[in-house]
């Protein structure tokens, strides 16, 4: 079900050269390039479209000696001529998607097999640095006519071009054409490998997250419409509003995951619902107390960020990152905030512990939903608000206890529990002995 | 004594076909000193048979390889015949022409043929080289005022470019200082029209002939 979404790929912004190599496991190509080496006695190299090398110096093939003082004069007189060279090759070889066999601006022979993936030309494999013939006596005045802004004194060069290898036609159309399946394979294997290792990834994502999340949230949310993605917005943002981070996330990651795993969807409408997303969830962050010139600023960056991005992985990243940069936020924001509120609601049932009052009666004291207030109370004071009524309740009737003119019965009253033995039922759960042993025990 | 010079003319075809460079080199030289002349051998020798390996090359009888031997081998008699070309032509230079391929042309043997055989018909050639830009095409014009701009495009994908640099060059001013003619595989008459260029050539002949009209026909080497 995957297959299309990744199919349909397109790749933001990313150069030709990253994805080349991306696609490619350099360690692979060097060992099958060495061993064409080894067989062949022909140097090979892979440059991008540009005609630079992507390998380098430690990994690339030892050139041929001949190509070496070439490139030391070039790089004296400060011209480029190969790199131009094999960037023509391979431009002349993507648009045929054939082996292109040239002449090299030094005079030799060599040969370009292009890297072409999804139609867009990567890179190519440059091979050769060979001659078709004996050098004869022509060869020696075409080196000098080639070559001849490069330097004035050939003896050099002309010692290592009769190291030179070589190769019948036939051959160099051989090798051209062998060296143009490798390409293709290496195309082939790096796209399987990155789409297996995709595949993988967003099957784990998807699974171990929708599966323990859906759960969590049916519990949970006990709502039959968690189908619908707008449902799971809402919800998201009524978990924002209360500030349950957990929640949050969990929520967040199904609806990633609902986003990535839409059959057929193309790269770019994913990010697209991916930007929305976040934009509802940093309008109801906002609403929560985090900072707009904050919200702002982060999704700026997303956007930018998701315009690098040419994979579901990497935009499911850049994804959870801001969100946990909201987390944070909220979490910030909520702490100081929240802060006020418990005191108040400690302050308002250490003045009214005697009241019997309902959870309701607690919240509004500070103006917030009764289900607020048990979540931000317990989060900062791990205990309930009814435990901490109790604690309160039950220090007072320690101090009473103390005092040997109050009956049980009196205390239990005072403090607002209805009758004497579901006191002494409270007073035991909580101090591992009734009022009566702990007056005792005084 | 012309079958005596067919020998000569028909080792250089040899050689070219072989793609053996020194072959060509010496029977070039052999056949100058049995007194034939340079354009002779350009026109029978190096003009059929490049030709001809084109052709062979386009259906699918020969392979690159094969092509740039006897391209290099065409390059050895030429490098013998160039002193006697330009010296010959040296005084009564016909014109000047700009030439280049506009994207990479197969080893540009087609353009060079051109070149070449304007040079050998008395004209100063300027090769601007393969994958030229229409701005190089530009400042070229400016610097060397030729008379002609030759281009040629073979393929079917770059052909497009012709245009572009033809509207380059009008955007630039300078269309009424040139005659334009293109070559290339896909190049046809209507194709010239609606680029507005002057002319064109389907094979070296006719590029050296078109040339030679636009310039009225000034006495050279191939129109005596």
């Amino acid at each position: 079900m995957m297959k299309e979404a990744f199919d349909n790929k397109k790749y933001g912004t990313l150069s030709s050269r990253a994805r080349l190599l991306q696609l490619v496991d350099k360690e692979i190509i060097t060992k099958i390039l060495d061993s064409f080496t080894k067989v062949t006695g022909l140097t090979a190299n892979i440059v991008d479209v540009e005609g630079h090398s992507i390998f380098s110096k430690k990994d690339a093939q030892k050139n041929c000696e001949f190509c070496h003082m070439i490139w030391r004069m070039e790089k004296q007189k400060g011209i480029s001529r190969c790199v131009g060279a094999y960037a023509r090759a391979g431009k002349q070889a993507a648009i045929f998607d054939e082996p292109y066999i040239f002449r090299c601006p030094a005079g030799l022979i060599e040969w370009a097999a292009p890297i072409i993936f999804d139609e867009e030309h990567l890179g190519t494999i440059i091979c050769g640095q060979v001659l078709m013939w004996e050098p004869e006596e022509f060869f020696w005045i075409e080196l000098e006519e080639m070559n001849q802004f490069l330097t004035e004194d050939f003896t050099a060069l002309f010692e290592a071009a009769k190291k030179l290898q070589v190769v019948s036609g036939e051959k160099v159309q051989c090798a051209a054409s062998l060296l143009h399946v490798i390409a293709n394979y290496i195309i082939k294997t790096g796209w399987e490998s990155l789409h297996q290792k995709k595949e993988i990834e967003l099957q784990q994502l998807l699974l171990n997250e929708e599966i323990q999340t859906r759960k969590n949230l049916e519990d949970k949310l006990n709502s039959q419409s968690l189908n619908f993605f707008m449902e799971k917005e809402k919800a998201l943002i009524g978990k924002i509003k209360l500030s349950d981070l957990d929640e949050c996330r969990k929520l967040f990651k199904v609806m990633l995951a609902d986003i990535f795993s839409v059959d057929g969807e193309k790269l770019m409408t994913m990010k697209g619902r991916v930007y929305e997303l976040v934009v509802v969830m940093s309008r109801a962050c906002v609403e929560a107390g985090v900072d707009i010139e904050k919200s702002m600023i982060f999704n700026a960056n997303l956007l930018q960020e998701l315009n690098n991005c040419y994979s579901i992985r990497e935009i499911n990243i850049v994804a959870m990152t801001l969100l946990e940069h909201y987390l944070d936020e909220i979490h910030h924001h909520s702490k100081s905030k929240n802060r006020v509120a418990v005191e108040g609601i400690k302050g308002y049932i250490r003045n009214n512990y005697h009241k019997n009052s309902s959870l309701e009666e607690i919240a509004d004291s500070v103006y917030l939903s009764p289900f607020y207030v048990s979540r931000i109370f317990k989060e900062s004071q791990n205990m309930t608000v009814m435990d901490y009524v109790t604690k309160v309740r039950l220090n007072e009737a320690k101090k009473m206890l103390s005092n040997p003119r109050y009956k049980i019965e009196e205390i239990a009253m005072s403090l607002g529990y209805s009758d004497g033995s579901y006191f002494s039922k409270v007073f035991r759960r909580n101090e591992g002995m009734t009022p009566t042993q702990f007056r005792q025990n005084l | 004594m012309d079958q005596h010079m067919d020998i000569y003319v028909k080792e250089i075809q040899d050689g070219l076909t072989d793609g053996d460079a020194e072959i060509v080199k010496n029977s070039t030289e052999k056949a100058l000193k049995m007194g034939i002349s340079p354009e002779r051998i350009i026109l029978n020798a190096l003009i059929p048979i490049m030709d001809q390996i084109g052709k062979e090359f386009k259906n699918g009888n020969i392979f690159i390889p094969d092509v740039l031997m006897s391209s290099r081998a065409m390059h050895a008699s030429l490098y013998v015949l160039k002193p006697l070309i330009v010296d010959s032509s040296l005084d009564k230079k016909k014109g000047r022409v700009i030439i280049g391929t506009v994207a990479g042309d197969l080893h540009d043997i087609g353009k060079n043929m051109v070149s070449m055989t304007l040079q050998g018909d008395g004209y100063e050639v300027i090769d601007l080289g393969i994958d030229v830009p229409a701005s190089s095409f530009i400042s070229a014009i400016l610097r060397y005022q030729p008379d002609i701009l030759a281009m040629s495009a073979l393929l079917t994908t770059t052909i497009g470019e012709l245009k572009h640099v033809v509207q380059a060059i009008r955007n630039e001013g300078l269309r009424d200082r040139i005659k334009i003619i293109i070559g290339g595989g896909p190049v046809t008459q209507d194709y010239v029209d609606e680029i507005g260029a002057n002319g064109y050539g389907k094979d070296v002949f006719e590029a050296i002939e078109t040339v030679n009209k636009l310039l009225g026909n000034k006495e050279g080497y191939f129109n005596v």
